[in-house]
């Protein structure tokens, strides 16, 4: 359950407002997705939620926990997922290591890391990348590896900031059906920023912000 | 896992051309300074060599030559300073080479980290701690420093065999070469020992600061 009270982000000293005064509720295992116009701060309010930023006032709470009194590094790390709009792949490491990434740090031995990063991989049907490195992929393959990796710590929560943004609608699709499928598989959490209808419908509910602030 | 978090660091000195521009840029200026002072002397060994009475006599004339030596006591006297003066001439030459190289290398880091605010921002938002991140920024550092440093050696090593026997004779014969070549070894160790560690501590203040989703919105 992730609850939000009264949230507002300012940028610039003040002069830019991109949340206004939210209040939301998200229950566990809800699809939602989050729908506006560039600039109406959907990024602001994943980001907020996602514990990459921090508000100016407002409370987050995420499974009970007061995100402004947690350690954001370990719940970014335990129990989130990110995708974003550029898949956000490190070039310099090969798929698997990328996927490996995030549990650096983690308890597991590296051969365990190992065959979760690949099994994920398999999962998006990507195996035969392993050892590739991401420029040799395409804007869709690249984005199912940014999944695997936003998936590998099992997370309770999975956001995604305009994941499709950069595909066309078949590789959107496939984006989607992969992302609802692993939600589904995984009971997580899942917030969906999009500007294309088509995928926002899919969500169990959508929420419309406007300037800053949840349409009603 | 320490394997992996080894193998990345090691990659992002060779794949990142700005890292190792500044690995390029540092053997340029070792072997730089190394074949400069060694052209130099020898040019300034040949120079102070030949100079005794008669080759003075000869390109000064006799009255010139005594107004010369006025300040000196004897014509050895006149080379000891006339070296003296060399060694600081060669000096100051060499400082002003490695001083350049040490900008160059300044701009060189600073642009290594802007280029990498993204992968920091990346890095943090899968959850990477910030200490995590330092770490490794500061073991490619390293990294950096001992591959340069291990290069420059083996290049000397190699130079000094393939010239074993006239170096021996070089450096006993010349005191300049060996003046220079201990001043450069200090600066130019100095230099690559610093200059990695400015351009790792910005790179760390940063990644202390900087909040992921301010990172990311670098390109
Ligand atoms: N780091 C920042 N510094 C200054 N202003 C910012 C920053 N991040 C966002 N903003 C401003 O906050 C507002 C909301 O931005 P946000 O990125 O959340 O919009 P968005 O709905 O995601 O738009 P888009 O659909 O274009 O991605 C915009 O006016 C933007 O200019
Ligand atoms: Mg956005």
């Amino acid at each position: 359950m992730i609850t939000i009270k009264n949230l507002t982000k300012m940028y610039d000293k003040g002069r830019t407002v991109a949340l206004r005064n939210i209040n939301l509720d998200i229950e566990d295992s809800e699809f939602v997705s989050i729908m506006g116009t560039s600039g109406s701060g959907k990024s602001t309010l994943l980001n907020m939620i996602g514990g990459l930023d921090v508000p100016n006032e407002g409370t987050i709470e995420v499974m009970g926990e007061n995100l402004s009194k947690i350690k954001l590094s370990k719940y970014r790390r335990e129990t989130l997922g990110f995708v974003f709009q550029l898949h956000n792949l490190i070039p310099n490491l090969t798929c698997l290591e990328n996927i490996e990434l995030p549990l650096f740090g983690s308890s597991n031995s590296s051969s365990q890391m190992k065959d979760n990063a690949m099994n994920l991989l398999k999962a998006v049907d990507l195996d035969e990348f392993a050892n590739k490195h991401p420029k040799y992929l395409s804007g869709g393959e690249m984005q199912r590896v940014a999944i695997a990796r936003a998936l590998v710590n099992n997370p309770k929560v999975i956001l995604a900031d305009e994941p499709t943004g950069q595909l066309d609608s078949e590789n959107s699709e496939m984006i989607m059906d992969l992302l609802e499928e692993k939600q589904k598989e995984t009971n997580a959490t899942l917030i969906v920023v999009t500007h294309d209808f088509e995928i926002a419908k899919r969500a169990d509910r959508i929420i419309k912000i406007r300037d800053g602030q949840i349409e009603r | 896992m320490d394997l992996l978090f080894f193998s990345f660091a090691l990659k992002n000195i060779f794949r990142n051309k700005w890292r190792s521009t500044f690995i390029i840029l540092l053997l340029t200026i070792g072997i730089f300074a190394l074949l400069f002072s060694v052209t130099l002397s020898e040019v300034s060994k040949n120079l102070i060599d030949n100079v005794n009475e008669s080759t003075m006599k000869s390109s000064f004339g006799n009255e010139n030559l005594s107004a010369l030596l006025e300040n000196y006591s004897s014509i050895e006297d006149f080379k000891n300073d006339m070296t003296k003066s060399m060694k600081t001439l060669f000096f100051y030459i060499i400082a002003f080479f490695v001083l350049i190289g040490t900008l160059l290398m300044m701009i060189v880091m600073l642009k290594a980290v802007g280029e990498r605010t993204r992968e920091i921002g990346v890095l943090k938002s899968i959850g990477w701690t910030d200490f995590r991140v330092s770490a490794l920024v500061l073991l490619e550092s390293i990294f950096q420093l001992l591959i340069s440093w291990i290069v420059v050696i083996v290049l000397l090593l190699i130079f000094y065999l393939i010239n074993g026997n006239n170096m021996g004779e070089f450096f006993n014969s010349v005191h300049i070469t060996k003046f220079i070549v201990e001043e450069i070894f200090a600066i130019t160790f100095l230099t690559s020992l610093f200059i990695p560690i400015i351009g790792t501590i910005i790179p760390l203040y940063k990644a202390f600061r900087i909040k992921p989703s301010e990172a990311m919105r670098y390109e």
